[in-house]
């Protein structure tokens, strides 16, 4: 044979064997797969595959068809009621059969188990036989090999290596062929890994299939049992859901087991629609993409994004600067303890105690009496200041409204000037038209002889009733403004049966006009009264809270209110007293808060929020 | 039948009194202060409802000195050419504060009137409580903030952030606005396909335009006119930082300072009102618009 044939022999020869393994291998994925196939069919129903694969797709979204899942289980067991029933009941008397029929499939199941173990014993009995026989033929080859060498030597004869030459060539071509047969057998590890992986595996089939064959059945835990398999294999129930499942339908449903069953199910398919459209926007079989998110944030949570900044904003420089301003009141955070170059500390209520019960003689004994008629004259202002632009202001918008009168544009213009100039402006003028040596304070002195003495300590009274006064030049436009929407609003049809029933104007006013815009200003009012306990302008820029508190170590004043009280302390620079200015800051915003939660609780109309829409 | 006309007509002439005394009034005041500023004879003229001589001198006195930028190398007299650099300033930050603290009102008040979240009854509440205390007792931090945190001490830009970014609490008044617009609108323009942000933009916001306008203007008239913070955070040593109210505020309280400033603050009182009050005028239907339809739901 030539070189190229030769070679073409075992290109053929090696080829063939590569084909035949490809082919091998591609019947075992073959297999494979319609092994996994099967094995998806059998031990999973559709949902579960669906969860399964969205749980390892989706990490943690998985409890959206894990409960789905749950939901079908569920809705496919009560749907299914009436069978299983029906199962359970001709499954009544049978249990003795059953037994018997399983005492002989079982005794089957052991011949088969045995005829099976015989089977692998005899394979692997023959697999060794058949080794123990090479090896022996090999062993008898090399002694006769070794008898024939002692032989030849014996002989002594000429041609002896010769013969010794062939007798070994002999020996070499017949082993060679079997020492290759023996190589070919499995190793005797494999063998004995082989045998026993055979004989464990026959024996928990019979194990496992022998279980299944109860022949201690009664009748009711035969019925059980049918009701159980049937379960699991017509509707590919888990065992553990099956049992459930029929512990539920034998034992809690009772006899109107069927009805029952209708109105659950009713029930659970409202409970996962409820589920599927609560979670609708969160789960729609996949999260969101990340461009979906941001589209999401101008859609949807629109809200989110139009609330971040203005959320942002109150935090950061409302709500944070406040809690420590209130955490202030808690210090000795004043005059001497300024950081960075001195140290201030909490001092516990010693801010409350210097307000409420100071020592005798320290610079804040004159604060109980200071604080005390200012937040008298507070309360009194707040009063007057709110009732008097509320009455009066709705008195002037109902003569504004009124039918008959003309010029409706230009009264209510006259009014907003009064809004459109800045306050100060406004407030400024007055109090120079009032200051001594102003216009009307010469009219006053013309008039009655003497000075009006406006924010002096010779006119408190007449002081305090001009701030109101003033007030109610500044703040009558707004009430005017505000009120006048709910004005026309009053339904007509009252005023038209009040007149046939021969109401005057007066009585109209005090019984139908008043009660329906406090009931529908409630909100309105309570916000003007905070507004007034707060209202700083027009104390600061009228007197500045003049005249002075006689004797008040600090720069209080007879007209000052708490909150002009309280910017003194903070902007006085020679002698600021933080730590006091927030403990009285508590102080106006407990009076707030009380004064709001009473009014709250009187007024219907802050509560009923969504009525108006 | 007589009788009762006549006494309707009674009823009409008393309120006509009544109405034409109120605007006297009303108007006395700011007539006073115009023709304040044109007094020629400084301080006595506030003995006097008229002055006795005129001039253009306060107005001109205003701007005397300027040139166009305050420059720290020149000594000036009292506070000669300063307002107008003021007027600038109040400018400024009036306009940021509008721009910003509009689109936070306006778009808190649609966020809370349209959308149901978690957490919007508590933000409700919480803004209420906080709009219980008064509002500057923030202002010793704020105040600490500003210099330490921001490096803005002194400056009117810190009174931008400060007006501006506690805006979005004061949505009531336009959330009561938004509140009487039909959800139906909103369901509508969803079922055609538009997003919750083009809903806002394109169909809520020109619907409620006298409430956009109420909202601007009180966002330009709250800075426009604002005295505690200002002067508080920029300070008195920052002249060139002041805003008008502060400088105005000075010229009438400073001892020192009231004889010869007296009618300058009456002339710059009526320039810083002119803006306002024009711009009044001219949106005024929209404003009271604003304050009838958005206030009455408090």
């Amino acid at each position: 044979l030539s070189e190229a044939e030769k070679f073409q022999v075992k290109y053929d020869k090696y080829r063939n064997k590569v084909t035949m393994r490809i082919a091998d291998l591609e019947q075992a994925l073959k297999n494979a797969k319609h092994k996994l196939n099967e094995v998806n069919k059998t031990y999973a129903n559709f949902v579960e595959i669906q969860s399964k694969r969205n749980s390892d797709k989706y990490g943690k979204f998985n409890i959206y068809y894990k409960t789905i899942a749950e939901f079908d289980k569920q809705l496919l067991f009560y749907n299914h009621v009436e069978e299983f029933l029906k199962i359970h009941k001709d499954a009544n008397g049978g249990a003795d059969k059953a037994n018997e029929a399983n005492r002989l499939k079982a005794r089957e199941l052991k011949e088969i188990f045995d005829k099976k173990n015989e089977a692998t014993e005899e394979k692997f009995a023959g697999i060794r036989a058949k080794r123990t026989d090479l090896e022996g033929q090999i062993a008898q080859m090399k002694s006769d090999y070794n008898a024939k060498v002692e032989n030849i030597r014996a002989s002594g004869a000429s041609d002896m290596d010769a013969q010794l030459v062939e007798a070994k060539n002999e020996l070499v071509a017949n082993s060679t062929r079997l020492v290759n047969a023996l190589n070919d057998l499995p190793s005797k590890k494999m063998v004995k890994a082989l045998y026993k992986e055979e004989k464990n595996e026959s024996k928990h089939a019979f194990n496992r299939d022998r279980k299944y064959l109860k022949t201690n059945y009664t009748e009711e835990t035969y019925a059980k049992q049918q009701v159980i398999d049937h379960m699991m294999l017509e509707y590919k129930f888990e065992y553990s859901d099956a049992r459930y499942f029929t512990e539920i339908l034998l034992n809690e449903m009772g006899d109107l087991a069927i009805e029952q069953a209708k109105l659950k199910v009713n029930q659970i398919e409202n409970e996962k629609k409820e589920y599927e459209l609560k979670h609708s926007d969160k789960f729609v079989g996949k999260p969101k993409s990340f461009r979906e998110q941001i589209k999401s944030l101008f859609d949807e949570k629109f809200h989110i994004t139009i609330l971040a900044l203005p959320v942002l904003g109150i935090v950061l420089m409302t709500i944070l600067p406040l809690i420590f301003s209130i955490l202030i009141a808690f210090t000795n955070y004043s005059k001497g303890h300024i950081p960075p170059t001195q140290i201030f500390n909490w001092v516990g209520l010693e801010n409350f105690i210097n307000v409420f019960n100071p020592a005798e003689g320290s610079m804040y004994s004159f604060l109980p009496e200071a604080l005390g008629s200012t937040l008298l004259w507070t309360l009194i202002w707040a009063v007057c200041a709110t009732f008097t632009n509320y009455i009066l202001g709705i008195v002037v918008a109902l003569m504004i409204n009124k039918q008959s009168i003309k010029l409706k544009k230009l009264w209510r213009t006259v009014f907003v000037m009064t809004i459109a100039i800045p306050q100060f402006i406004s407030l400024l003028t007055i109090y120079n038209l009032l200051k001594p040596s102003g216009v009307i304070d010469q009219l006053w002195l013309q008039m009655t002889g003497n000075r009006l003495g406006f924010a002096t300590n010779g006119n408190v009274t007449g002081t305090k009733l001009i701030i109101i006064l003033v007030n109610i030049w500044i703040g009558i436009p707004y009430t005017i403004l505000s009120t006048t929407g709910i004005l026309l609003n009053i339904p007509k049809d009252l005023y038209e049966s009040s007149t046939v029933d021969g109401a005057g104007t007066f009585k109209q006013f005090t019984k139908i006009t008043m009660p329906y815009i406090l009931f529908v200003t409630g909100p309105y009012l309570l916000t003007q009264f905070v507004g007034n306990i707060n209202n700083f302008n027009v104390i600061y820029f009228l007197t500045g809270g003049e005249p002075k508190l006689v004797g008040s170590a600090l720069n209080v004043g007879q007209t000052d209110l708490l909150i002009t009280f309280l910017y003194k302390l903070i902007t006085d620079g020679s002698n600021p007293q933080y730590g006091i200015a927030s403990t009285l800051g508590i102080l106006i915003f407990a009076i707030c808060a009380f004064f709001s939660i009473v009014m709250y609780n009187k007024t219907g109309s802050i509560k009923e929020e969504d009525t108006f829409q | 039948m007589k009788s009762l006309k006549a006494r309707r007509i009674l009823s009409d002439v008393i309120i006509y009194v009544i109405l034409g005394v109120m605007t006297i009034i009303w108007l006395a005041p700011i007539l006073w202060l115009v023709l304040q500023s044109f007094a020629g004879e400084g301080v006595a003229a506030r003995a006097k409802w008229v002055p006795s001589t005129w001039t253009w001198n306060n107005y001109s006195a205003l701007f005397s000195n300027f040139t166009g930028y305050y420059d720290p190398t020149v000594t000036y007299h009292g506070y000669d050419g300063l307002f107008f650099t003021w007027f600038m300033n109040t400018l400024i930050v009036a306009v940021c504060t509008t721009i910003i603290s509009t689109i936070f009102v306006l778009g808190t008040a649609y966020a809370l009137s349209r959308f149901r979240f978690s957490s919007r009854g508590l933000f409700m509440k919480i803004n209420l409580i906080i709009g219980m205390f008064p509002g500057f007792l923030g202002l010793i931090i704020m105040y600490w903030v500003m210099s330490e945190i921001f490096h803005l001490q002194g400056s009117y830009w810190a009174l931008v952030i400060i007006y501006s970014a506690g805006a979005g609490g004061g949505y009531y008044i336009s959330k009561g606005f938004f509140d009487t617009i039909s959800k139906s609108i909103d369901e509508a323009a969803m079922i055609d396909g538009a997003t919750r942000s083009q809903i806002f933009w394109q169909i809520i916001l020109p619907l409620a335009k006298p409430i956009v306008i109420y909202t601007v203007l009180c966002s330009f008239m709250a800075p426009w006119g604002e005295y505690i913070t200002s002067s508080y955070i920029i300070g008195l040593n920052n002249v060139k930082n002041w805003t008008v109210a502060i400088g105005l505020y000075k010229f009438i309280t400073d001892i020192n300072l009231v004889n010869s400033y007296y009618t300058q603050f009456a002339a710059g009182s009526v320039i810083v009102a002119i803006p306002v009050v024009t711009l009044f005028f001219c949106l005024q239907k929209y404003y009271v618009s604003g304050v009838t339809g958005g206030a009455v739901k408090g």
